[in-house]
């Protein structure tokens, strides 16, 4: 750090260059000879390597913001397009609209829409990248991620949410086949998943497992197809297929538990074509497995559809119960503030009134007692 | 032996040492530290090389557990945990190498800002010791069966905290805790 001037104990002196040979500096110039020189000379003289530190700088981020921006939308293009064998056999629309495969909501989230199909409402596909446009919060996220709990390492990840048609009936249900990698954190993150009972299953490639409300249901939604469909090694990119009615977020008033219907896949992005074939066998077979819920085909004991109901019934109760301690504790707030406002007011009158006062709820006081022996005669 | 009282005993000894030598001399200080840096260098390389070992192994065996519920984060709920061997083992490993890093800038603090170097000479064996007597190495590097006090989920010793508490919450591994806490619905937390 440079002294201040006032600072120095005896002025320090600017190094002049003693030799001549060495080029006199822009700063050493005095302004009579600045002025005197043109423009292109005090141009040549003028030394610029910060601002061409700076402006290198500035071109290699906007450069490496757009080859990230490019690279993630390649990524979503290739999983769409690696999607279409599934989608346009089962999809009157695949794609935002007929000539839009997706749209692009930021450098990190894009979104598609797949619609037209029997006992399928929609499908939305929504895609949450990794900033690879933004290589600093990339580069922080990631180093951070492994130093504290609250910040997680940026991952691909795509979601796809089936919401069947409204004239589909089946019952409300919570079962799924999620990956060993992460699940932990698959419970943390959703919900409906924390509601579910975990369980490996002979029925299931060994990197799998069933979370569901009851075998029967798990037991169930693995039709022959779907279970050909998955593979052990497709827990590194599928991360579950979940059939759910309820929401991913914790619930927080009565309106969230209400059921709402939805298969929902999670991916991590992929590009390898096996794989995407893979999950194309695998939509396939959730597409069918859909089609047989709303025939009647696949159909649950009553017992295990008496379960879901009571831990939905249990889950309104807790809800219940907060909001219930809620109002306790705000009218607790007020009583103490109203007995807080009338101390005040007694506090403020004169030492007269006060007296007055006294001498009156002395007075009622022995009424009631009076009123009490009467009674008592 | 207990690692307790060894790590006293080496602690004893060190103190000695670093009694012995010359600090001030720019020569012994220059070989203190390269010992220093060299034996958190070890200590990184086993972690590092448990981890290789992790991940080869590869074991998705499912892992359930109840953790207690820490008041000092805000919990109030004990936590279900569902992992598998591989991952857990992972997280053992990573929060080895990040005490090691925690270590590290302790030292940098007190060796370069403060200007301290005993602690060099005591931190520099017992960290490459603690290392190889972590369960995970003992695990993956060692070869000890998975089983006794080395059975996942490992029992943490009681803090210092705890013990003035006299609260010993434990991890809980039994199947009627682990099923109630499993289905209470703690997940949903909003992400960002």
């Amino acid at each position: 750090m440079a002294k201040a001037p006032g600072v120095a104990p005896f002025p320090v002196p600017i190094p002049v260059p003693t030799t001549n040979n060495s080029p006199k500096r822009y700063a050493e110039y005095t302004v009579e000879e600045l002025t005197n020189l043109t423009i292109l000379q005090r141009i040549q003289l003028y030394d610029w390597r910060v601002e061409a530190v700076t402006l290198l700088f500035t071109i290699a981020f906007v450069v490496l913001y757009k080859i990230g921006d490019v690279y993630n939308q390649s990524l979503v293009t290739k999983y769409l397009k690696g999607l279409e064998r599934s989608f346009t056999k089962n999809f009157f629309q695949y794609g935002v609209t007929s000539d839009k495969l997706y749209v692009k909501d930021s450098s990190e989230n894009y979104s598609s829409y797949a619609t037209g199909r029997a006992n399928i409402a929609k499908v939305d596909l929504t895609f949450r990248l990794v900033p690879r446009h933004n290589i600093f919060v990339w580069i922080l996220e990631t180093v951070m991620s492994f130093f504290t709990e609250n910040i997680y390492a940026p991952v691909d990840k795509v979601e796809i949410v089936i919401t069947p048609s409204k004239d589909v009936q089946y019952e409300n249900f919570i079962a799924a086949i999620v990956s060993k990698i992460g699940m932990n954190d698959f419970r943390k993150f959703n919900y409906y998943l924390s509601l579910t009972k975990t369980s490996d299953s002979a029925n299931l490639p060994e990197s799998f497992v069933y979370m569901g409300e009851a075998n029967e249901f798990q037991d169930k939604i693995t039709t022959p197809e779907l279970k050909q469909a998955l593979s052990v090694q497709a827990a590194s990119f599928l991360n579950y297929v979940a059939f759910t009615d309820q929401p991913v977020e914790r619930p927080e008033n009565l309106n969230d538990l209400i059921p709402k219907k939805r298969v929902i896949i999670s991916t991590g992005s992929i590009s390898n074509k096996d794989q995407l074939n893979q999950l194309n066998s695998i939509l396939d077979a959730v597409f069918n497995l859909i089609d047989k819920l709303a025939a009647k085909d696949i159909t649950f004991k009553s017992e295990a559809l008496k379960k879901v109901v009571k831990a939905r019934e249990t889950e309104v109760a807790k809800i219940n119960k907060a909001r219930e301690e809620l109002k306790k504790e705000e009218l607790l707030a007020e009583k103490a503030k109203l007995r807080k406002q009338e101390r005040d007011r007694l506090r403020n009158l004169s030492s007269e009134e006060q007296a007055k006062l006294e001498k009156k709820a002395l007075e009622k006081k022995q009424k009631k007692q009076q009123r009490k022996q009467r009674v008592k005669m | 032996m207990n690692p307790a009282i060894t790590n006293l005993g080496l602690m004893l000894v060190m103190m000695q040492v670093s009694r012995k030598l010359d600090l001030e001399d720019p020569d012994i200080l220059f070989y203190v530290r390269a010992f220093y840096i060299s034996c958190q260098a070890i200590t990184l390389g086993v972690y590092l090389f448990t981890r290789f070992k992790i991940n080869s192994k590869n074991d998705l065996t499912t892992l359930k557990f109840v953790e207690p519920a820490n008041p000092m984060s805000g919990e109030t709920q004990p936590k279900a945990v569902v992992t598998t061997v591989k991952e857990y083992d992972l997280k053992q490993v990573d929060s080895q190498i990040k005490s090691v890093f925690s270590s590290l800038a302790m030292m940098g603090f007190m060796h370069i800002y403060m200007k301290y170097t005993n602690p060099l000479v005591m931190q520099s064996i017992s960290t490459v010791k603690s290392g190889l007597e972590s369960n995970i190495v003992k695990i993956h590097l060692f070869g000890t069966p998975a089983s006794g006090d080395l059975k996942r989920p490992f029992k943490s010793a009681p803090g210092f905290l705890q013990a003035l508490t006299g609260g010993v919450d434990s991890v809980k591994t039994d199947k009627h805790t682990v099923e109630s806490v499993e289905t209470a619905g703690t997940g949903g937390i909003k992400e960002d």
